[in-house]
């Protein structure tokens, strides 16, 4: 949807074209909601912070008149600004310390060099499980990065519950040997 | 495990924009429920910021609890929430959730399509001085406006009915004597079959309910008319607030009550020690509401989740069901035994269970007035307020008075599906060094960590009989409950034990279904593995609606499929067979033929 297409709809039907942005971001957002809320938040928390996000973006429209540029950009910024907000906010109520605030106090080559070796590890990550193919790299960040449970994940690939148990239990095992070829070895507490 | 740094899923939390939408935006589970909740919420943000109302006429979506209900009422669920919050015990709040959900379900049901007066539903228990008054409003509309509201019907069963008005105590007679006979005659392993009728739902259309004993177990369950013949009802049942699962409405026990038109249904799972409960609101055209449930996951009030326990020894759920459970009288039902004087006794139309709307005289038409429906139930009413309530655990009797069909000759011997599992030849092989192995299983179980409080135990035991005993494992996941594994020995370690099924639909190059076998793995069941060592089998049971696989563990760990019956997929002797009553017979009556036995766990030390 394009910033025209919404004005459009917008100016026929607010709440149709509302609900339709809903319904093309709603994956999008989130995404990007459970990716900053996973560790500390429930359910009823990411879905909180989508609301915030989709009310924050359609009160930018009512503000602004338009999105100014690209949609999708725009929605996904918001999402992350307010994802991290719930986050801290979250993290105010709990015993954790917010790793942003830890990090702020390392010395900027130290936060660097961290930051870099993060962000390797995340693409080596994704790239092995993305070596595993379908369907079995969705089955593996579905089970363990989504915790969904076989049942769900069967549900969404039209499989039963034991062959995703199957295929979950035999990519484990690929993933752990394509880790250790790369030098890691896989958390056993956190996978 | 040669690496040096260890890596998790965790890391990918905090990815850049690029990785997010690749790790995530289509593999989520977002289900409708999840979708209009979070659209709710978004517009009562929107609104409130903004200060504008967003008009919930025009935005029926936005909010998934407006219900309808056809041709009389309408709800507003941040009201009915509360209703239900304060009177979660009384017959008010089920009548709003199975009412409000009903429309939905008859316009669903492609084999009710009968334009049916009787269709519309009409809310009159709004009692007990709720406060649903204010919100009810008068508005007609048509069955098409009810089903574009989007109302989840997930957990609404429709069931055979029909508006026949001249159904004769002799035809249902008649018709109950067809189905226990077929009952009786598929079912050889069965007996102390017994019947009643009851009219639950006021339809005067009485639904038959039987009871019979079978070996370990029995169990009783209802049936609905459809104008020729009885059929088994059916209800919707909650795995967890994201899935549902069609069941018979038959369990352990069955108690109605009538006054509200409830079923209730319970069976222990015998696994877990967990009772699945369901109290069922019954329509008039035989649609079943879950209103309230109980099962391992936990405590469900309108197919949505009100609380799971915390761990296993966490009574609130059941306590929560239970004082809903306490609310109502229930009654049980009086049974007439089948058997050879079922023709006559059935015939004489007179024992029709606890104040069954049934004619005495059996050719007349047990359609009756709405007076003189009104003045039957408050007579019912009456007489269920002394009602005795019903023990639960509701073991059938005669379970032991009669010597089962030994049917040996059913049991499938061999099976196309063979899997050959690691071995050893090996004859030296002592307790200790065993023992020693066990322990290095449970260092390395592969989802120790997963769990809060697995609390593992273990049990050896020689199914095949090669004089190496195969590990058991058995552990409390929160998740799933109690899980089962089983190892075998390869002369050096124990391995996940693996056997070979080959799901039609979901063959695979690289797996062809086969249960793979990491250590610890596979064979992985999510609920119980008994054993039968006389005859080398293993039954895997995941409980619910499917009887399990039945292994046999041949020497040298070659494992054999001998069957498998499962919701979607069952097979002999690794030939796929059609799912229906007989390939469930043959497979139970193949169970009933062995001495199973439960494995002796004990903790690890």
């Amino acid at each position: 949807m394009t910033d025209n297409e919404y004005r459009g709809m917008y100016e026929k039907d607010p709440y149709s074209a509302q609900t339709s942005l809903f319904d093309e971001y709603l994956n999008y957002v989130y995404a990007i909601v459970y990716n900053k809320l996973r560790s500390c938040g429930s359910r009823e928390d990411m879905e909180e912070c989508v609301g915030d996000v989709f009310s924050a973006v359609f009160l930018h429209y009512d503000r602004n008149g338009s999105f100014n540029g690209d949609l999708k950009a725009l929605i996904g910024t918001i999402a992350s600004r307010t994802a991290v907000q719930k986050y801290r906010s979250l993290m105010r109520h709990g015993n954790t310390v917010y790793i942003n605030d830890e990090t702020g106090e390392l010395a900027d080559d130290e936060r660097l060099e961290e930051k870099t070796e993060r962000s390797v590890m995340q693409g080596t990550l994704l790239r092995l499980i993305k070596s595993l193919g379908e369907p079995d790299s969705d089955i593996i960040l579905q089970k363990y990065y989504y915790n969904m449970n076989s049942i769900e994940i069967a549900d969404k690939h039209s499989m039963s519950p034991e062959t995703v148990r199957m295929r979950c239990s035999r990519a484990l095992k690929k993933l752990k040997t394509l880790l250790m070829a790369e030098g890691y070895d896989m958390k056993e507490g956190n996978i | 495990m040669s690496g040096s740094k260890e890596i998790g899923f965790d890391i990918l939390e905090n990815s850049d924009m690029n990785s997010v939408e690749e790790i995530g935006t289509e593999k989520m589970n977002i289900d409708k429920k999840a979708r209009d909740r979070m659209l709710k919420i978004t517009m009562d943000k929107y609104s409130e910021a903004s200060g504008r109302q967003v008009d919930s006429q025009a935005a029926p979506e936005a909010n998934e609890f407006v219900e309808q209900v056809s041709g009389t009422d309408k709800f507003q669920h941040s009201r009915l929430a509360r209703i239900i919050g304060f009177a979660a015990c009384s017959a008010a709040a089920v009548a709003l959730i199975a009412g409000g959900m009903f429309v939905y379900k008859h316009n669903a049901s492609p084999e009710n399509t009968v334009s049916d007066p009787a269709g519309v539903i009409i809310i009159t228990t709004v009692t007990e001085g709720t406060t649903a008054e204010p919100d009810v409003e008068e508005e007609e509309t048509t069955e098409s406006e009810g089903l574009s509201l989007g109302i989840d019907a997930d957990f609404i069963s429709p069931n055979f009915y029909t508006v026949r008005t001249d159904i004769t105590q002799e035809e249902l007679n008649a018709a109950c004597k067809r189905y226990l006979d077929q009952l009786s005659k598929d079912r050889s392993e069965i007996w102390d079959i017994c019947y009643a009728f009851n009219d639950v739902n006021h339809d005067n259309r009485p639904e038959l309910f039987i009871k019979y004993s079978n070996p370990g177990v029995g169990g009783e369950a209802m049936l609905v008319y459809d104008g020729k013949e009885y059929k088994s009802a059916r209800f919707m049942s909650s795995v967890s607030n994201f899935k549902t699962v069609e069941n018979d409405i038959a369990g352990d026990v069955i108690n109605i009550c009538p006054e509200k038109s409830l079923v209730y249904v319970s069976s222990l799972d015998r696994f877990t020690g967990i009772y699945n409960s369901q109290i069922i609101w019954l329509d008039k055209n035989n649609a079943a509401a879950t209103a309230f449930e109980l099962n391992d996951s936990g405590y469900y009030m309108g197919g949505n989740l009100i609380c799971r326990p915390a761990d296993e020894k966490d009574k609130k759920p059941q306590n929560e069901f239970d004082a809903v459970y306490n609310s109502y009288n229930w009654q049980e039902l009086e049974y007439t035994p089948y058997e050879d004087k079922v023709e006559t006794k059935i015939q004489s139309g007179t024992k029709n269970g606890t104040g069954a709307n049934v004619s005495d005289n059996k050719n007349e038409p047990i359609i009756k007035t709405e007076a003189q429906i009104n003045a039957e139930t408050k007579t019912k009413t009456e007489t269920n307020t002394n009602a005795e309530k019903k023990n639960k655990t509701g073991t059938p009797a005669n379970v032991e008075t009669k010597t089962k069909t030994q049917l040996n000759d059913v049991l499938i011997n061999d099976s196309k599906f063979v899997n050959e599992n690691a071995h050893t030849n090996r004859t030296d092989i002592t307790q200790a060094e065993l023992d020693a192995a066990r322990k290095r299983v449970k260092e390395n179980w592969y989802h120790k960590d997963d769990l809060e409080d697995n609390d593992m135990k273990y049990a050896y035991a020689d199914v095949n009989d090669d004089g190496i005993p195969e590990l058991f494992i058995k552990e409390y996941t929160l998740m799933h409950g109690y899980i089962q594994a089983m190892l075998v020995y390869d002369g050096e370690d124990y391995y996940g034990a693996e056997y070979y099924i080959d799901f039609k639909e979901y063959k695979h190059d690289d797996i062809d279904g086969s249960y793979f076998g990491d250590q610890g793995g596979n064979i992985e069941v999510y609920g119980n593995i008994m054993i039968c060592p006389e005859k080398h089998l293993i039954h895997l049971n995941e409980g619910g609606d499917d009887l399990g696989t039945l292994l046999k563990l041949e020497k040298g760990n070659i494992m054999k499929t001998l069957y498998k019956y499962s919701y979607d997929a069952c097979y002999e002797g690794g030939v796929e067979v059609s799912q229906n009553p007989e390939t469930a017979a043959r497979f139970q009556a193949a169970l009933d033929s062995c001495s199973w036995q439960e494995l002796e766990y004990k903790s690890f030390e």
